[in-house]
């Protein structure tokens, strides 16, 4: 089942590079076309959800042993980056019928959403602030920008 | 007087607590006026087209384009309410057309403010509409995504399946606005 699941999410992420490299060659007629934009943003996207992923896993386990987290509570991470699958098959369906060059928008939504959706698992919004569980959040945040800057730099 | 009064301040505060978090809706099972609740994701659609009339027409499109949003945002996001609350159905899950509707409605919240930000950033800087609307639009699928969540833990595919769908659904309505006025 997280085999499955992996798969799927690494399928996303390998679209979403496809298609901001596709949508770059559309736009921009630099050098940096197609491959240039692929490769920084499958790594970019690789090295986010590792980190978020891994950052998740190993805050809950803390969390769970010190008793602030019920195992019951517990959510699987790849469970909740399933929820970039919309955003996905969105971004796939505004390029390819729509004709929307947004890409890069709905990557930076992604960020930001699935590092919302892990802060909140993990407790963020309790009634302690805790850098800890907000930590997700604002790396969805930093994430998000740094990509846009990247991209701005980039294409 | 006394309890017309509580009354109101009783469908208030339900009406705040479901705009910060839809999913309550589910939880909450009560019996809802969904012709009602959907004046708000038509409202937040409105909004959106008056930024895209604004970027492609002038004069009197404009406002044509805003009332069409306000007037499909209505009826598709009913009719999407519809459609998934028969799929629950036929897949077995305890829940109404008048709660997805309204779930549905209520997860508007996150593209209403979008929209709103985008229509200030339009004031003070240059127009973004289509990347406000996109960002509104998947921040509306969470709640959604949350809610189907709540009826079945076991089905981890449908949640996600289910958001796709009412994102289509909802990005194709968009299309078919800008369709009839081009």
């Amino acid at each position: 089942m997280p085999k499955m699941k992996l798969i799927i999410i690494s399928a996303m992420i390998v679209l979403f590079s496809i298609f901001n490299g596709l949508q770059t060659r559309r736009t921009s007629f630099g050098f940096k076309g197609f491959f240039g934009t692929f490769i920084v943003t499958l790594l970019f996207f690789a090295f986010v959800f590792l980190f978020q992923t891994l950052y998740y896993i190993v805050v809950s386990k803390k969390l769970v042993s010190r008793g602030d987290l019920k195992p019951t509570e517990y959510q699987s991470p790849l469970d909740i980056w399933l929820i970039s699958i919309p955003f996905c098959v969105l971004m796939v369906i505004s390029y390819l019928f729509l004709n929307w060059n947004v890409v890069q928008v709905f990557i930076c939504t992604t960020f930001a959403l699935i590092g919302m959706l892990l802060g909140n698992a993990l407790g963020r919004g309790g009634k302690k602030w805790s850098l800890m569980t907000s930590l997700p959040f604002f790396s969805g945040v930093i994430a998000s920008t740094l990509f846009t800057l990247l991209m701005g730099w980039l294409v | 007087m006394d309890n017309i009064s509580k009354n109101n301040v009783g469908k208030i505060k339900d009406f705040l607590l479901f705009a910060l978090n839809p999913a309550e809706i589910v939880r909450k099972k009560k019996q809802y006026n969904w012709f009602l609740y959907l004046i708000y994701p038509a409202v937040g659609w409105m909004i959106f087209f008056l930024q895209v009339g604004l970027d492609k027409f002038s004069g009197f499109r404009v406002f044509i384009t805003m009332l069409l949003g306000l007037i499909i945002g209505y009826i598709a996001v009913g009719a999407i309410g519809f459609l998934i609350a028969f799929i629950l159905a036929r897949l077995g899950m305890d829940i109404r057309s008048d709660q997805v509707i309204t779930l549905i409605s209520m997860s508007h919240t996150y593209m209403l403010f979008s929209v709103l930000l985008g229509l200030v950033y339009r004031i003070f800087g240059s127009s973004s509409a289509s990347a406000f609307g996109i960002t509104g639009l998947l921040c509306t699928l969470l709640p959604i995504y949350a809610g189907i969540r709540i009826l079945g833990k076991n089905k981890v595919y449908l949640p996600p399946l289910l958001a796709t769908l009412t994102g289509v659904l909802l990005m194709f309505s968009w299309q078919m606005i800008i369709a009839i006025v081009s």
